[in-house]
């Protein structure tokens, strides 16, 4: 696959340190949108519906949005929007008799679908959610110390892991969609997902590493070589991912836009567009960032355990590792 | 382990195939043949599909309730109720408590009090003294009534808390520490009120924190729950499921119920309602009949909501004659037998009650309808009488009577207040429509993931074990759903498609794991169509490592997820699990072999 290889040859072809650069300025931008939110909104994601509570109804009907907001005026913090002849139309909290009252005025249409939840079970909801994130993040965070026992590659795939978050919420918000409970699953799955290709890299560069190697020039180019053969694995990895996550996003979001034959799903849609966001986000922050830490920390280690008065050739080791993936570029073409 | 078998027989000797080969061959099985599908189901078989894919609606309940510690003193509140009851008359005499154990409490006052009304006060067992004057003196200063009440702390609070809250109370142990659990939500500073008013407060726990929990006891959640499902069966809505989430969130399902229905058969507890046959011959109202066919030859005599106090958890049986004759107790309120007797007497049914029934009536329908027995009707003649029994007839069949019964005059009044906290409908066809488009989105990312792997590989050899794979992997999980009757929503839809981008992300570690491993072979032994089996082995064992760290990093996330306790997205959490349980332990060692041989 040339297009592979060309990637991946462009991408190892950069210099450790300013490849870290750049997913570490992405992150401090999406953890600034996400302080601007709280500053702005009190969330750091704005919620929905699921989390404070209302009530959602979803018609097929010709009638005009203005109206729906004249039928439906009695009823509190009406929002309409509309795609075609759906109309979504959101509801503040209300008393229990508003709520039968508006029950029945749906119910007469032919085509409805109703969902109330109330301001108490967002909150909980809420309380659950934070308490799942954290929980999920200990357990991973754990599971990756388990197996890799040092804590600079470690730290590093938890970092990712953090950012891939920080970054789809970021993203979520960018978009202007609102937390659900199909996001916080998204974003638990996240988790799960980014850790996947960051697990593999860390392996490949480090178990099978015995870069103790004659040279440091020669181990170096054993972990540009072995980065390179984790790095095919993984995009191909992530490509297979973000197609199956595709296919849930066109169905779930894009296809009754064509047809009347398809309803959106709004619970697929919302968990889609988050995992593509984090994975997007993950592609970056695996070879980017944890490639680049991983690549400078065997550096150092090699460095380390080099007699000292090789030092000296281990800068040049360095430049020439940078210089090297240009030629092999040229090479690619024959 | 068998290692590398040259010939293509060797593949299916090897054990990790045969497993995997089994396990797909036993889902097809279950989902399938047996147990033998519904008719019907085509290629659905045995899959259970969830209410947002086949129509319905959900109710997510929240029973209302405070659980707390009470620290009290019964002297204090027996007096607090005797002091209420002279102020009621207009005095202002004092009562002193004098004495108080365990089991009783004696008090003395100037005032004079009955028997009748202290007992109206339902406090325990009461006997009065004179001390120093017959009761027509007592006008005298010096005259002591003495009163002797014995009662238990727990009850006597219980029927304080009782009315000074207008709820119901009931005295638990809750985390080993007894407790009342009052059944309507009161605030704190509400309790706190009515303690203060008898000087008794909260009780604190072990930690010293105020023992003030919103909620219900795991009892009364489980007696909520069983009054709901019999009220659902005797709707005709049978095996609805319904879940209990921590001890005071209930869920239900109703498949192919609408909305306001749902709303209706759970939101409002049912209408209970005794009456008293006024005209008409002996057993002429039978069981079945609507109010309207019984409104004009019989009148209303009190509501359960009002009238009933309590309801016996277990039918009771008497025996007379070598029958055994069973019956539904329950306890009447002090209104409610009032009422009782009040109608009795005025229609008659105290002198003949063959021809004036009692018929018991839940949402307007008769559930039992019996004529007062012999000796109560004439205790009615001069007495409210509280405790009674709903006979039901004889043996068996009398006792499954009388347990319907008791959950009828339940069902009548669920032991706490409850409210809907969220509620939704997707009607059927689009339920339908989410199903149709589920499928698709399941086969369009298979088919994307193909693409994919073939753009990478351009190697039918090896794309096709591939997709093969991954296909097995969904049967399996479908299997593992129908087996446990698992209900397939749109949760589990999107973590079945979760599991096919991560099992394939998995299959294409063994893959390039494999390969390079081929391909790093030396030509000589290329040509033989073989890796060594050390080259092998490692290569292997390191995809494996990769696998099982990743597999256990999202399998611990999901659990997160699993764990949240309003359930909502368990679907999408499970099946991501056992995907990747399936993936690493049946299909993932299966894979490596079959690509190894291939490659």
């Amino acid at each position: 696959m040339p297009l592979l290889d060309a990637v991946v040859e462009r991408v190892t072809g950069f210099d450790a340190k300013r490849l870290v650069v750049v997913p570490l300025i992405v992150l401090l931008l999406a953890a600034s949108v996400l302080a601007y939110s709280q500053l702005a909104f009190g969330t750091p994601v704005k919620l929905g519906m699921d989390f404070t509570g209302g009530t959602l109804v979803r018609i097929t009907t010709a009638e005009s949005k203005d109206e729906l907001l004249a039928k439906f005026s009695e009823f509190p913090n009406v929002i309409i929007r509309e795609a075609g002849d759906e109309k979504i139309l959101q509801f503040g909290p209300m008393s229990n008799e508003e709520k039968e009252k508006l029950i029945q005025l749906v119910t007469s249409y032919p085509d409805y679908e109703i969902k109330d939840v109330s301001p108490l079970f967002g909150k909980e909801a809420q309380a659950q959610t934070v308490k799942a994130l954290v929980i999920a993040f200990l357990l991973m965070a754990i599971v990756i110390f388990i197996v890799f026992r040092t804590p600079v590659p470690a730290a590093a795939i938890v970092f990712c892991a953090v950012s891939d978050i920080i970054i789809a919420a970021a993203c979520l918000n960018l978009v202007r969609l609102e937390l659900s409970l199909g996001t916080v699953a998204a974003l638990l799955m996240l988790i799960g997902y980014s850790v996947d290709s960051n697990i593999l890299l860390t392996t490949k560069l480090l178990r099978s590493s015995p870069v103790t190697g004659r040279s440091k020039k020669s181990g170096m180019l054993k972990v540009l070589e072995r980065l390179k053969e984790a790095m095919r694995t993984g995009l191909t990895m992530t490509s297979t991912t973000l197609s199956a996550i595709f296919a849930m996003f066109v169905v779930a979001a894009c296809m009754s836009l064509f047809s009347e034959y398809y309803a959106p799903i709004p619970l697929l849609r919302d968990i889609s567009i988050v995992l593509i966001f984090g994975l997007f986000a993950d592609l970056m922050n695996t070879w980017m960032f944890n490639a680049g830490v991983l690549r400078f920390y065997l550096g150092e280690r090699a460095a380390a355990r080099a007699p000292a008065e090789r030092r000296k050739g281990a800068k040049t080791a360095r430049v020439e590792k940078a210089a090297k993936p240009q030629r092999g570029g040229v090479r690619r073409g024959k | 382990m068998c290692g590398v078998v040259s010939e293509r027989g060797g593949l299916l000797r090897d054990v990790r195939v045969l497993v995997f080969l089994v396990f797909v061959l036993l889902s097809l099985f279950v989902i399938y043949v047996y147990p033998p599908p519904p008719v019907g189901a085509g290629t659905n078989g045995n899959l259970k599909f969830g209410l947002d894919l086949v129509g319905g609606s959900y109710l997510q309940l929240k029973l209302e309730g405070v659980l707390v510690k009470v620290e009290a003193d019964k002297g204090e509140i027996i007096k607090h109720e005797i002091l209420g009851l002279l102020r009621g008359r207009g005095e202002n005499t004092s009562v002193e408590i004098v004495a108080e154990n365990e089991t009783a409490v004696v008090l003395e006052t100037a005032a004079i009090l009955t028997n009748e009304e202290l007992e109206a006060l339902n406090i325990g067992s009461i006997s009065i003294e004179r001390l120093s004057a017959p009761p027509e003196n007592v006008t005298e200063t010096g005259n002591i009534t003495r009163i002797t009440i014995t009662a238990d702390e727990g009850y006597v609070v219980t029927r304080y808390l009782e009315d000074a809250l207008g709820a119901d109370v009931e005295p638990a142990v809750y985390r080993g520490v007894e407790i009342y659990e009052i059944r309507k939500l009161v605030s704190k500073e509400e309790l706190e009120n009515v303690l203060d008013a008898v000087n008794a407060s909260i009780g604190r726990d072990e930690r010293g924190m105020e023992f003030f929990v919103e909620g219900v006891t795991p009892g009364t959640r489980d007696l909520a729950k069983e009054i709901m499902e019999t009220k659902l069966n005797m709707l005709g809505l049978r095996d609805i499921p319904i879940r209990t989430v921590g001890t005071d969130i209930i869920l239900i399902d109703l498949a192919g119920v609408d909305i306001a229905t749902a709303r209706k058969l759970i939101g409002k507890p049912g209408k209970f309602e005794i009456r008293i046959q006024t005209a008409g011959e002996a057993g002429e109202i039978k069981k079945g009949m609507r109010l309207e066919e019984i409104k004009n030859i019989t009148v209303h005599v009190l509501y359960g909501d009002e009238g009933i106090a309590s309801v016996g958890a277990i039918p009771q049986q008497r025996r007379s004659d070598d029958v055994e004759r069973w019956g539904a107790p329950f306890t009447l309120t002090r209104e409610g037998a009032a009422a009782l007797q009040d109608a009795c007497i005025k229609y008659g049914a105290v002198d003949d009650p063959e021809r004036h029934e009692l018929a018991m009536l839940l949402d307007d329908v008769v559930i039992y309808s019996a004529p007062l027995s012999s000796d109560l009707a004439n205790e009615l003649k001069t007495r409210p009488v509280y405790n009674l029994i709903a006979e039901t007839g004889e043996g068996e069949d009398g006792r499954r009577a009388a347990k319907e019964l008791i959950i009828h005059l339940k069902a009548g009044a669920l032991p706490v207040p409850v409210e809907i906290i969220g509620s939704g409908e997707v009607p059927a066809p689009l339920g339908e429509k989410f199903r149709r488009e589920a499928a698709l989105a399941a086969a369009l990312a298979f088919m994307l993931v193909a693409l994919v792997v073939y753009v990478r590989y351009r190697n039918g050899r090896i794309v096709l074990p591939m997709l093969m794979t991954l296909i097995c992997e969904v049967i399996i999980i479908l299997g593992f759903a129908a087996a446990t009757g698992w209900q397939l929503d749109l949760p589990s839809v999107a973590g079945i498609i979760a599991v096919i981008g991560t099992g394939v992300d998995q299959l294409v570690i063994i893959t390039d794991e494999v390969l390079s491993g081929a391909a790093a072979t030396p030509p000589t032994q290329k040509k033989k169509g073989k890796t060594p089996v050390k080259v092998y082995l490692r290569r292997v064992a390191e995809a494996f490592n990769i696998i099982f760290a990743s597999a256990a990093t999202t399998a611990v996330a999901m659990l997160a997820l699993a764990l949240m306790a309003l359930g909502t997205l368990r679907g999408f959490a499970i099946i991501t699990i056992v995907g990747i349980l399936i993936g690493v332990l049946i299909t993932r060692p299966a894979y490596a072999r079959i690509i190894q041989e291939i490659a």
